[in-house]
């Protein structure tokens, strides 16, 4: 890690203005830790941000707001959000692994929108704003890249209340991102599905979707396929398709709302199987 | 910078560089070199240790950020003049390892699992190991000296 400034604001208003002075938000540090030690990214000053964001969970005027600094463990374990979405409680159980769960958080997630990242996913499905102290913010404006987070703090993120919503992904075996995931949201008159680990530019709305047997030409506007040495465009395909039918077996039943199918796992045996 | 932190169980304080990891502080200047330092990139598990009762990866949180917070390692598991705490005895019991290096994660993920789950079933124990990785025993008495530890805990032989 390259030097830096560590600075402990003790209110929103100190954080403000360390942000002002150049300083980078520290929350979990999940993402952003790694990022410094392999020195691809280095920065002048940090700010430990964790005690002054909000972390609360509640339900307000037909949303489920949630803390910009709730832990994905604290999300997976909260009362409210397994009561009212339970995709997204079982989601944040599996995101990567339980220490990792105990200190990244759900700002810190959406703020580094991860290509193959689950929460981006369920945000665009849900369709997700940002709370931050400049204003709202829609994170589909964020993954469209209209809009950038530079200099504002994720303060709360609130989420639609579906019908019903399911998450299905495929684990890549080490990192425990994505290689594909796929977050269906039934809402009373409509249903969208959600795709991220595909493009390369992060999660996107599949607005196309259409049902599970329809021709598949997943084309995320312009941009580009991913492509890696654990899968090729045309498995990362496959697995979309295969997936959408996942998170669709999901809804409606007394079974779990969120899967991660492990390489070699039969996918209808993964869902029967899952915890 | 200075930090001062209750590190199992003991009032200590330390002058680090801003940029220096959890898992250095703890090998390095307090000489507890428990927590191992495996992959180093929040894979493999080997450094972790608990931060307020809750399991982290030393190795990805910094120093800094446990300025007045609770440090439990590997070394401050057993008290009351226990040889092992129970979840070590587990360990032993069940041959749970073989070369070592992963095992002091190992015991502090399991009592991160006891804080939530008191006696977890296979299942949960097998989910929640995805982030600690053993190279050469497989999982098998691994998972069985956590349920037995885990038991041992909840009948009153543990500690925590």
């Amino acid at each position: 890690m390259h030097e830096f400034e560590y600075l402990r604001p003790k209110t929103l208003v100190e954080l403000r203005r360390a942000l002002d002075r150049g300083a980078v938000i520290l929350a979990g540090g999940q993402t952003l830790l790694p990022e410094l030690k392999s020195r691809s990214r280095s920065i002048g000053a940090l700010a430990d941000a964790k005690a002054v964001l909000p972390e609360g969970i509640y339900l307000d005027a037909g949303r489920l707001i949630i803390g910009g600094a709730a832990t994905h463990a604290e999300i997976a374990s909260n009362d409210t959000v397994c009561a009212e979405t339970p995709a997204l409680a079982q989601l944040a159980d599996q995101v990567g692994d339980p220490s990792v769960r105990n200190r990244g958080t759900l700002g810190g997630a959406l703020a580094s929108n991860h290509p193959a990242g689950d929460w981006p996913a369920a945000a665009l499905a849900l369709d997700a704003v940002l709370h931050t102290d400049g204003g709202n913010v829609p994170f589909k404006a964020i993954a469209a890249g209209s809009e950038d987070l530079a200099g504002r703090i994720i303060l709360e993120v609130s989420f639609a209340l579906a019908e019903d919503c399911a998450y299905s992904k495929f684990l890549h075996p080490a990192a425990r991102y994505a290689v594909v995931g796929v977050f269906v949201a039934l809402g009373s008159d409509d249903r969208r599905v959600a795709v991220t680990g595909l493009a390369k530019s992060g999660a996107f709305e599949w607005a196309d979707a259409g049902t599970c047997d329809a021709p598949l030409s997943i084309r995320p506007g312009h941009q580009a396929i991913r492509e890696d040495q654990l899968a090729s465009e045309a498995y990362r395909h496959a697995l979309t398709r295969e997936l959408l039918r996942e998170a669709e077996a999901m809804l409606g039943t007394d079974g779990p709302r969120a899967v991660s199918i492990a390489q070699g796992q039969p996918m209808s045996r993964a869902i029967s199987q899952h915890v | 910078m200075k930090i001062s932190l209750k590190l199992n169980g003991e009032e200590r304080g330390a002058r680090i560089e801003p940029r220096t990891l959890l898992v250095d502080l703890l090998r390095d200047d307090f000489r507890l070199t428990g927590a191992h330092v495996g992959c180093e990139t929040t894979q493999c598990g080997a450094c972790t240790v608990l931060v307020e009762g809750r399991a982290v990866k030393a190795c990805t949180m910094l120093a800094a950020e446990v300025s007045d917070k609770r440090v439990t390692t590997i070394e401050g598991v057993a008290t009351n003049g226990q040889a092992l705490h129970p979840m070590q005895e587990a360990f032993r019991t069940h041959h749970g390892l073989q070369c070592g290096y992963c095992t002091p994660g190992m015991v502090m993920l399991a009592l991160d699992l006891v804080r939530r789950y008191g006696v977890p079933d296979e299942a949960t124990i097998r989910h929640d190991l995805k982030g600690n990785i053993c190279r050469c025993t497989g999982y098998q008495n691994i998972v069985a000296a956590i349920r037995s530890g885990a038991e041992a805990m909840a009948t009153g032989s543990g500690t925590e």
